[in-house]
């Protein structure tokens, strides 16, 4: 770009209203800040980060998956536990009490009423005759069913008869309760002292695991209701005996646990490198005059950023926060240049602060326009992947640094600074910059030989480092919350046998009735899974809820192979020493077999209640619901169910785990070309500045991605999409090191310049690489790395115009 | 009458009273003297006669045959009149065998399952500290020969099973399930051998 653009610019952005504009800006942001936080939510769930869905995902699915989501994030579930059972009663009860009491929770269920399974048998009472397990289904079908007959009459005979026969006129054989045994979920929770209870042993000691699970009534994000929540929760276990104790797992746990950690990362990342920021700049400039002017753009870059993403997004994700607060380090740059550049000995840095801000603006410009369109380039790109996540902390990122940059170069010079006298000239310390200069002017480059062949062996080095590395796009590597939670979930879900949500099945149809159809035809197979103990269960509405053709055709069976005059009925009634109850038993048949059980009819009664979920409804006049899937052994029992999705017709799998990991190994591919891309763009407009010598500018930030990676090949650490894109920004961070070493032909004052803002950047990524959040860690180690290595190889490529060098 | 009589009429009543009426207990007292009288046992075997009593049908349904119960192995029952056929209770829930083909099998999860299976496992063992965790005990003591009521705690068993009425000495004789439609299942014991531990 010319020098007439560049000047032209600067004299736009300078000018007092370029400056009021700006001004009113940041007041608007404040202001609209100040307006909407309270009323904030933090995100902090691992799913906002990962992929929107494709667009060449059904909506079926989608819906499914948001349904799904839905009723799981609003539930809490809690396993109230002790040895003694006594103990374990009284804890369930205070908890429950306590949960109760604070008037937070929707729908407790805890201590088991008879209501439920009695209203459950009598509903389907009337439907009885067309309700069959598919094993009195195929043995009705046989040409001799007499196995029906014997095990009902041997059921008789036995003790069990009070509860497998307690009507033996309406349901003789006992097929009905069959069924009734059959269509519910398979739970390891049983009835116990009429809590829902998994007992297990420890020790050869009995543990009872109580159950109680509540309905949230606001967004378990919300931070005050989670604050409300816990503390709720807390007051219960101060209840308990002192033996027991209360594991929880739900999604307000998880958020909570985000919503704290945003807190701490917010503040050790943020307080971190504000503190040594704050202590290198007053090692170097000796006034806190220069640190207002430092942290002025940083502050104001924030403020702007933080009003942006506010405005564009309902949720502010934990990693925009935290990835926000490591921005100090990188927005400080122009602060360091233009403080640095003022320093030097041709700005004559004296008279009017105002007029020796623009001088040292005009010989900057450049190098901190082209940094900033570098720097935004990198940090705008992490957006390119549809991670909402990433998107806001792109976004964010791009206007934090585009805030710093326009409060240096349009505040800067009209800041009331009074005069600084030539005495106040050199308040930086000046062992560092003849320290710099000795440094640089020893400092080896590429123009020399055994520079040369050094650099091309690291090189080659590397590049044999980078051939071992590994990649894992699994997103169990990502997982926000730490191991302990995670362990509670699952503890809790190996004792509920609760139901996997990220994979199902969506099976679909013209109409409920063909839908009830379609999963009756494919439910055979599942339950072979099962019984081969791949998968522990499957929940299904077709289980409780038989189609229309299906109950028919059990009403026909039953009236053609049992209520006839020499059919099984009457077989059972002989055998029973009984037959000439024939006729009355046949009349109870003939009263009852026109009911037939409709989806409206079950859907608008309570029992439906627990599986409603599971149905979907008319999405564009194709009615679906969801088949959801519990204990699946293994991926060979996920391949196998993959496998019989794609053997049915109108039934889908879906596989979210799979699926993520497809999507991030998709965009891991995509930005390693995109990684190529951007150097190769970078490389032609760097061009058009610096002709033939681009390529010392993009040479060290090159090298050491390349040197970072080999790292990582070496100590095994596997390579994920978030690497990548920790490379892309250390492209558009490293640059600026070049950009202006080359700019000021490495004057020894843009070396400090130079060395500052790399040390705060490390600074700010160092703390970031600490963070707890995988993501943010991978991204600050590879930052780490890759600017430790660029501070060394800059001045390697960086020209030296000895001439100049020798002046200074 | 005036004070002194009444008071002398009710003496003599609870004299007269008194060698009557066995002495009755509940809870833990009870369930300690009868586990006094009959001790648990990990093995047990005998033959049964069953009377299940329908309100619909004219008669009792009778059966007999055998049981055999050890703590490991869970229970048998053995049916052997006027069907044969064959009950499994154990930790793997209850299955039934007829003609050594398995008819029919539940899982050890299902309420009615655990209901059964710790009712008569607890019965036929003698183990009232099992029973006690699942039922309210009353009963009667009287020389040797007791009598002993459960009811359920458990609601959901309730719908099953309405009150037990068990009676024994040394072994436990009989049981009679009362069921919620007023119909009732008797059986009766003879315990050939049970082991005291």
């Amino acid at each position: 770009m010319r020098f007439e653009y560049f000047n032209w610019l600067l004299s736009v952005l300078t000018h007092r209203r370029a400056a009021q504009l700006w001004f009113l800006c940041v007041v608007l942001s404040l202001l609209s800040i100040l307006l909407t936080l309270p009323y904030k939510t933090f995100d902090t769930s691992i799913m906002a980060l990962l992929p929107e869905e494709q667009s060449t995902q059904r909506e079926s699915v989608r819906l499914a998956k948001r349904q799904l989501t839905d009723s799981a994030s609003t539930r809490m579930l809690f396993l109230v536990v002790d040895n003694d059972r006594e103990n374990s009663i009284t804890a369930a009860e205070n908890f429950t009490r306590a949960l109760r009491r604070s008037e937070l929770f929707n729908n407790i269920v805890a201590e088991q009423t008879v209501d439920n399974a009695v209203k459950w048998q009598r509903f389907y009472h009337d439907y009885r005759y067309g309700l069959l397990t598919p094993e009195a289904q195929a043995l009705l079908r046989k040409e001799d069913a007499s196995a029906l007959v014997s095990r009902a009459v041997a059921r008789l005979y036995s003790p069990m008869a009070a509860s497998v026969a307690p009507d033996i006129q309406s349901d003789p054989l006992q097929l009905f309760f069959d069924w009734q045994m059959y269509a519910p979920p398979k739970t390891p929770l049983s009835i116990n002292d009429n809590w829902l209870t998994r007992k297990t042993k420890q020790d050869g000691k009995e543990v009872y695991y109580r159950m109680v699970s509540a309905e949230l009534t606001q967004s378990p994000f919300d931070m005050s209701y989670q604050q409300a929540v816990f503390m709720a929760i807390q007051r219960g276990k101060d209840n308990l005996p002192p033996s027991s104790d209360v594991i929880t797992s739900g999604i307000l746990k998880h958020a909570a646990y985000g919503a704290e950690l945003a807190k701490r990362e917010v503040s050790t990342i943020g307080l971190g490198s504000l503190a040594g920021v704050t202590l290198l700049l007053l090692y170097v400039f000796r006034r806190v005059r220069y640190l207002l002017l430092a942290f002025l753009p940083i502050v104001v870059g924030c403020t702007f950023a933080f009003a942006v993403t506010n405005a564009v997004f309902a949720q502010l994700h934990i990693i925009t926060l935290a990835f926000g607060a490591s921005l100090v380090g990188v927005a400080i740059d122009y602060s360091l240049h233009f403080l640095c550049a003022q320093r030097e000995p041709s700005n004559h840095y004296c008279g009017s602060f105002r007029a020796s801000a623009r001088r040292t603006l005009v010989l900057i410009f450049p190098g901190l326009f082209l940094g900033l369109v570098s720097s935004i380039l990198a940090y705008a790109a992490q957006g390119i992947a549809p991670f909402p996540g990433l998107r806001q902390m792109a976004l964010f990122s791009v206007c934090g640094l585009l805030g710093a940059w326009l409060t240096v170069v349009s505040w800067f010079p009209w800041l009331p600074f009074r005069e600084v006298k030539q005495s106040e000239n050199r308040e930086m310390p000046a062992f560092i910059i003849q320290g710099i200069t000795r440094l640089l002017l020893r400092w080896p480059t590429i123009d020399v030989w055994p520079v040369r062949a050094g650099l091309l062996a690291v090189f080659f080095l590397a590049v044999l480092g980078v051939s071992q590395i590994d990649v894992d796009d699994g997103i169990l590597r990502l997982q926000t919350s730490p191991v302990e939670l995670l362990a509670e979930d699952r503890k809790i879900q190996q004792l509920t046998g609760d139901i996997s949500g990220s994979q199902f099945f969506v099976i679909s149809g013209n109409n409920a009735e063909q839908v009830l159809q379609h999963a009756e035809a494919f439910m055979p197979s599942l339950q072979e899974l099962v019984e081969a103990g791949a998968l522990y269960d499957f929940q299904s509405i077709a289980r409780v809820l038989p189609s229309l053709q299906s109950q028919q055709q059990n009403i026909v069976l039953q009236s053609e192979k049992v209520y006839i005059n020499d059919g099984l009925l009457f077989d059972f009634l002989d055998a029973i020493g009984t037959p000439q109850l024939l006729d009355d038993f046949n009349r109870t048949f003939a009263g009852a077999r026109q009911q037939l059980l409709t989806f409206e009819d079950w859907s608008q009664h309570d029992v439906s209640q627990p599986l409603r979920p599971l149905w979907l409804g008319e999405i564009d006049g194709i009615s679906h619901m969801i088949v959801t899937l519990a204990g699946i052994e293994d991926r060979d029992t996920v391949a196998s169910l993959a496998t019989l999705a794609e053997q049915h017709a109108h039934v889908e799998f879906v596989d979210n785990v799979a699926a993520l990991e497809a999507v991030l190994t998709y965009h891991r591919q995509q930005f390693q070309l995109w990684l190529f891309a951007a150097y190769g763009i970078v490389f032609l407009i760097l061009s058009w500045r610096y002709t033939r010598q681009a390529w010392r500018i993009v040479a060290a930030p090159g090298l050491a991605s390349l040197i970072t990676l080999a790292v990582f090949g070496a100590l095994g650490i596997p390579l994920n999409i978030f690497n990548l894109l920790a490379l892309l920004l250390v492209l558009g961070i490293g640059l600026d090191a070049s950009i202006f070493l080359r700019e000021s032909r490495r004057s020894p004052h843009t070396w400090v310049a130079v060395t500052l803002s790399s040390l705060t950047t490390v600074m700010a990524f160092g703390f970031l690489a600490l963070s707890e959040t995988p993501v943010l860690h991978q991204f600050g180690i590879t930052v780490l790395v890759s600017l430790a290595g660029i501070w060394v190889l800059t001045p390697c490529f960086v020209d030296k115009p000895e001439q100049e060098l020798a002046n200074t | 009458m005036n004070k002194t009589t009444c008071k002398i009429w009710l003496l003599a009543l609870l004299l007269i009273g008194a060698p009557l009426s066995a002495e009755q207990f509940e809870g833990d007292v009870l369930a300690e003297r009868v586990q006094a009288i009959v001790q648990v046992s990990e093995n047990v075997q005998g033959s049964f006669t069953q009377k299940k009593f329908i309100e619909v049908l004219p008669h009792p349904l009778r059966s007999s045959g055998e049981f055999a119960f050890s703590r490991d192995g869970g229970l048998l029952w053995k049916t052997l009149e006027p069907i044969a056929s064959e009950l499994h209770f154990n930790h793997l829930g209850i299955s039934q065998q007829v003609d050594g083909e398995t008819l029919w099998a539940i899982d050890p999860n299902q309420p009615i399952t655990v209901a059964l299976t710790q009712v008569l496992t607890g019965i036929l063992s003698s183990n009232w500290e099992v029973l006690q965790e699942y039922f309210v005990l009353a009963g009667s003591i009287e020389e040797g020969r007791w009598s002993v009521q459960l009811t359920p705690k458990e609601l959901s068993w309730s719908t099953v099973i309405d009150r037990l009425q068990v009676k024994g000495g040394g072994v436990v004789e009989s049981i009679v399930m009362f069921e919620p439609n007023q119909e009732r299942t008797e059986i009766n014991l003879d315990v050939t051998y049970a082991d005291s531990h």
